[in-house]
């Protein structure tokens, strides 16, 4: 078909459109969505005053709070990630919060160790973390692929790799405070393995999931 | 007050587009083809104008696709130029993948080049043996093997000059090429 005849195609069926929002507005509306659904699950795994008992001390809240912050900002890169044009300096948010995250938990373990003698790797209890990051990040990635596939494709393998992060992330704070783990180290190592597996699997299927091709059958 | 950009302008008649308007958008990409075309051609001067065609009419198709994702708020052509870049990296990893895969064959054997699948032109080194052979065939066998195959007569000559039907000359000439390769040893 000729270019000219494949222009006038496309204007005389063009329809109307909703202009997508802006990315960190819908980021803000994912993470509110994923915090509600996280938050009835943890609730539900254990009771409020379990949840009163894990969450004290500093070296606790910390990489909470870090793992929040890793997640929300994941979820404003993936969404800004869709928009063509959209500055490629967003991507740093994600990469600085991982960086903090990481190292809370590091630092906390070296000062369990300087404490206790040990980092306590006992894994009877970590499964649970795993499922929980695994099978309770899984809901709220899903959500927010769905919403990315109103985007641009423009780098599927990254793209669907911050989403996971940013279920995972949040997921992660969940089993954290449904019950007590022994130390950061293995909160660092059981926790950070298992969303880096994540992770990893949906940056492998990124190209399945988001695709220009399926973008046309839908037009 | 600042004049308004050009891409102030395409901004504005993406924006009528997104809201359904055909005529803002066909104006849209009337004007912003021959910009696509040019960079397109630019950036794959070894491509041939169907190539560069097809190129253009797959990031008019993605831009399509993905209009919503326009902020009316922000500059057009970044967001243009994004897709386009875009579309032009898928595009030459996809010819990459493919040309890995590709090979180029200027002629091509219709069958493999062994004897063994072609009967048609297998030969026989032993002229002596082959006369031999043929002489031993039955008369009618033989008579179709002289005519078609040693003289080379078509089917419809062949019957008029032998008084046998085609179809028997068919048989005939069947029955001997088996019997023959039978006794020159090459039904192994």
């Amino acid at each position: 078909m000729k270019t000219d005849n494949f222009i006038e195609r496309l204007a005389r069926d063009v329809e109307a459109v909703t202009p997508l929002q802006r990315p960190w507005l819908r980021a803000a509306m994912w993470l509110l969505g994923a915090f509600v659904y996280l938050g009835a699950l943890t609730l539900m795994m254990t009771s409020s005053s379990d949840v009163a008992t894990n969450t004290t001390g500093w070296w606790f809240l910390l990489p909470q709070v870090a793992a929040i912050a890793v997640s929300a900002a994941a979820a404003a890169a993936a969404f800004a990630s869709v928009v063509p044009g959209a500055s490629p300096r967003v991507l740093l948010w994600p990469a600085a919060a991982v960086v903090v995250w990481l190292g809370s938990l590091l630092i906390g373990s070296l000062q369990e160790w300087q404490a206790i003698g040990t980092v306590g790797l006992a894994p009877q209890r970590e499964w649970l973390c795993v499922a929980m990051i695994a099978l309770g990040g899984a809901l709220p990635a899903l959500g927010m692929t769905l919403m990315l596939r109103h985007g641009a494709p423009l780098t599927p393998r990254m793209t669907t790799a911050l989403a996971v992060l940013a279920a995972a992330g949040l997921a992660n704070v969940g089993a954290c405070v449904s019950h007590p783990h022994a130390s950061s180290a293995v909160v660092l190592i059981w926790h950070g393995a298992t969303i880096l597996a994540l992770v990893a699997v949906s940056s492998w299927a990124g190209r399945s999931v988001l695709s220009w091709d399926r973008l046309r059958h839908l037009n | 007050m600042t004049a308004p950009t050009e891409s102030d302008e395409l901004g504005k008649l993406m924006q009528a587009a997104q809201g359904g308007d055909a005529d803002a958008y066909l104006d849209l990409l009337r004007t912003i083809t021959p910009r696509i075309r040019q960079i397109i051609a630019r950036q794959r001067g070894f491509a041939g104008p169907e190539t560069v065609e097809d190129l253009v009419q797959d990031v008019l198709l993605s831009l399509h696709a993905v209009r919503a994702t326009y902020d009316s708020q922000r500059p057009f052509m970044p967001w243009l130029l994004a897709i386009l870049r875009n579309r032009l990296v898928d595009g030459a990893r996809r010819h990459g993948r493919t040309a890995v895969h590709e090979v180029h064959v200027e002629d091509l054997d219709v069958t493999f080049s062994k004897t063994g699948t072609n009967p048609d032109q297998e030969t026989y080194r032993d002229v002596e043996e082959l006369h031999c052979a043929i002489e031993s065939l039955p008369a009618g066998q033989r008579q179709a093997i002289e005519l078609l195959k040693l003289q080379e007569l078509s089917l419809k000559e062949a019957s008029a000059a032998s008084g046998q039907s085609v179809g028997a000359l068919k048989v005939a000439t069947h029955r001997a090429m088996t019997a023959l390769r039978r006794a020159l040893g090459g039904d192994r």
